[in-house]
């Protein structure tokens, strides 16, 4: 969020996502940055992981996320190439201008 | 690239869905459309030309796109669907458009002419910035 810029307010981004998720998907973002995709995604799934390499977005992201949503969404700093996560315990992997 | 996407694979269940969300680019390595600038208020929007990327920018899209075909060739995934999207970014004010291209979107400038074009049609109606950009968003299968 950046002070007089406003990103995507007619959620354009998002409507693919009906298509995509099933309500009850467990997600992982590789490159979460600041967290608005994850956000804005949550309201969609189970529960979402976002990862990035870059430290200080990740704790932007934590800052930003409302508490109501913190059990559902949690940010870490993490390399796409080598995920810490065990073997299927994704539905879906969203890779937001990180590939 | 080929690795991110071999890493997903791996992470994701059985018939799990891996969706890549970027910029679009034509097949010759240019983005399809640039992103294009407009000045917008009371529900008109006036064209003021487009911004212009540096070739890395381009350069890394295009590796991609590449990654994204070995790895349908390498049949560890199936394309479900690709299609286009279009996002709207919004900036109040051009002091906060250029504070944003040097701090965020580094892979892109304005030319003297186009910012001159905004700054007059900024005048004239009191409006607002808008960009508009062309994503891609590919959706595959874990085979």
């Amino acid at each position: 969020m950046v002070r007089g810029v406003r990103i995507d307010p007619e959620g354009l981004e998002t409507k693919w996502l009906h298509r995509v998720l099933r309500r009850g998907a467990r997600v992982l973002e590789i490159g979460s940055g600041d967290g608005r995709s994850a956000r804005r995604f949550a309201r969609y799934v189970r529960s979402l992981v976002g990862i990035d390499p870059d430290a200080t977005q990740i704790e932007r992201a934590k800052r930003l996320t409302p508490a109501t949503l913190r059990r559902k969404v949690q940010f870490e700093v993490g390399d796409a190439e080598r995920l810490r996560f065990t073997d299927r315990s994704f539905d879906v992997v969203v890779f937001s201008l990180s590939l | 690239m080929v690795h991110a996407l071999t890493e997903a694979h791996r992470v994701v269940r059985q018939s799990g869905i891996v969706v890549d969300y970027r910029p679009d680019l034509d097949p010759g390595g240019r983005r399809a459309k640039p992103l294009e600038l407009y000045c917008v208020y009371d529900g008109e929007s006036i064209p003021a030309g487009h911004m212009i990327e540096t070739p890395e920018y381009y350069g890394d899209y295009l590796s991609s796109n590449r990654a994204v075909q070995q790895v349908l060739r390498r049949e560890l995934y199936t394309l479900v669907s690709s299609e286009l999207v279009r996002p709207r970014v919004y900036f109040r004010s051009l002091d906060i458009l250029k504070d944003y291209l040097a701090k965020q979107w580094t892979g892109t400038t304005l030319s003297r002419e186009v910012e001159r074009r905004l700054a007059s049609l900024l005048r004239q109606h009191s409006g607002a910035i808008m960009v508009s950009e062309l994503f891609r968003v590919n959706v595959l299968r874990k085979v």
